[in-house]
Parts: C-alpha cells; structure tokens; sequence
C-alpha cells in the first residue's frame, strides 16, 4: 500500500473544498446583489405625475393665468393631486409658462429643487438622483412646460407598524 | 492487470468529490431559487404595481390585480391573515405589502383619491387564482 500517495491524494480535498467555497462565495455574492437591489420605477412615477399634470391643463380644469399667481390650493384639488403626498415622498414638479428654459425660470407653479440635475446626461445611471419626465402642453394660445422628477424609494418597517 | 480492480479503485478515490460537487450544487440550487421566490422582492413588486393603478385611476374605478403567486408566498412565510398582506392606507396615501412574518414593504402614491373596500378574494382569478379588488372615490374633505 502506498501511504504516502494516498496521504496525498487525501490532501487534495482541501483545495478542492476551497475552489468550492471561492465559486460559492461569488455565485451567492451576485445573487444577493441582483435580488437585493430595488424594483426601479421612478420614471414611471415621473412620467405619470407629468401626464396627470398635462392632462389636467389641457382639459380646462385648472386656471393657470390667475394673477398674480395659480392658486395652489385649486391646483392640487382640481388636478387630484396629493400636496403632503408630493411634498413627503421626494417628488418634484415644476410648470413654467413660455418657451424659454424651465430649469432656470421662474415657475408659476410647483414644489421643486436642484431641476439641474433632471438635464445631466452622466447622472442618468446615478440612483442618488431623480428620474425626470419632461413635457410642453398649449392651452388657450398659451405653451406651458412641465418638468417632474421623483426620487421616491420603498420604506421597509417592522411588523406592528 | 486487474482492469476492474483498478476501476473500482479509481471511482472509490473520487466519490468524495462527487459527494462534495452535489452537495455543493444543491446547496447553491436552494439558495438561487429561494431568493427567485424571495418575499422582499415581490413586496416590493406588488406595492410598486398596486401604486401605479392607484396613480392612474379615476373615482369611480373599480380594480382587480392578480396576487395569487404572492399569497402563496406569504402562506409559506406564515402571514396567518389575507387582510393584513395588502394594506391600504388613506390618511397617508400609502400601499403597504405583507408577504413575510417580520415586515411590510410600503410605497406612497400621489393620486388624490380614496381607495375603499379592499379585499384579497381567494379562488376568483384568472385559473382560479386569488385577486385584489379594491374601488377608488374621491377623497373625504373636512370642508
């Protein structure tokens, strides 16, 4: 009997246990990963909340013209929109009258901050930043421009809550 | 030469291994699969999906979803109660979804409506799958 390549070849489970956990580690690690991360619909939010807003225009039902500005209480009423449901979840929006830049003018009305970063291209893949719709509606010889963004993400709570 | 001795010899040396290979790969199987049918994941699916419709609706609409695969999910995980799988809350507009016994998933929606008489209906579905049915009307102000 040879001991000593028997001893040897016993020896080689441990690489092989090894490899095995290296591969392991790495297939469990992916998963974990790509399971783990969230089910992205922010665009999606964004594009609805700027159709409920372009609809809500060009059907007559709010009156953008009063001066010297919107009332925003008839706004959200008239457009079905929840203002603490807006203001709580890190959603924007932002209409503007004219053809000029939205971005940078003055809005007449709307709950926004840093619109800046719906027009960067690199922060696009960047999940720390909103995901913006962007759209134009005319109404009444008047072309109004809307720009919405949310930035809402799941909250997870403990059962009881 | 004794052929089948040594065949025997070299199958024996390496059953280890095989044993080690199979265990390894079902190990890794269970694990895959488990976080496929993973309950966060679908919490968050279906709170996601039921805010979408909620978004979109109008008061008068009355709507269906398809939950049957996330109730089995939450039966596997013990949450004892239909009632307490989808949760809709009005005051703060906000979908919450039970699937496991620890935590709920919940995502708000911006839609100024109410939604009212929610409830899971076992067997109803499409090939006899359990639905969501819910109706949205306006919302109650204290004028």
């Amino acid at each position: 009997m040879n001991r000593g390549g028997q001893a040897g070849e016993q020896i080689m489970i441990f690489p092989f246990i090894f490899l095995l956990i290296i591969i392991g580690v790495g297939i469990v690690g992916g998963v974990v990963i790509f399971f783990g991360a969230e089910y992205d619909v922010r665009q999606i939010d964004a594009d609805i909340l700027n159709y409920k807003i372009r609809e809500c225009i060009s059907e007559g039902e709010v009156d953008l013209t009063h001066q010297p500005a919107p009332k925003e209480e008839e706004f959200y009423k008239n457009c079905r929109i929840s203002e603490s449901a807006i203001v709580e979840n890190n959603l924007i929006f932002k209409i503007c009258l004219g053809d000029g830049d939205c971005v940078q003018d003055d809005g007449i009305i709307g709950v926004w901050s840093n619109l800046e970063t719906c027009r960067f291209e690199g922060v696009k893949e960047n999940d720390a930043f909103p995901k913006c719709s962007k759209s134009e509606v005319e109404k009444d010889g008047k072309s109004y421009k809307i720009i919405t963004g949310s930035n809402q993400f799941s909250k997870k709570r403990g059962v009881g809550i | 030469m004794n052929k089948k001795a040594k065949l025997n010899d070299l199958i024996m040396s390496n059953v280890v291994y095989f044993i080690l290979t199979a265990l390894f790969v079902i190990g890794l199987s269970v694990f895959v699969f488990g976080q496929m049918n993973g309950s966060g994941v679908w919490e968050e699916f279906y709170a996601k999906e039921i805010v979408k419709v909620i978004n979109l609706a109008e008061p008068g609409d009355e709507i269906t979803l398809d939950v049957h695969r996330g109730t089995v999910i939450a039966k596997e995980n013990e949450v004892r109660s239909y009632s307490d799988m989808f949760r809709i809350d009005n005051a703060d507009n906000e979908v919450c979804v039970r699937l496991s016994s620890s935590r709920r998933t919940c995502y708000s929606y911006f839609n100024d409506v109410d939604v009212m008489d929610w409830k899971v209906e076992l067997g109803v579905g499409k090939n006899g799958g359990n639905i969501l049915s819910f109706k949205v009307v306006e919302v109650k102000r204290n004028e």
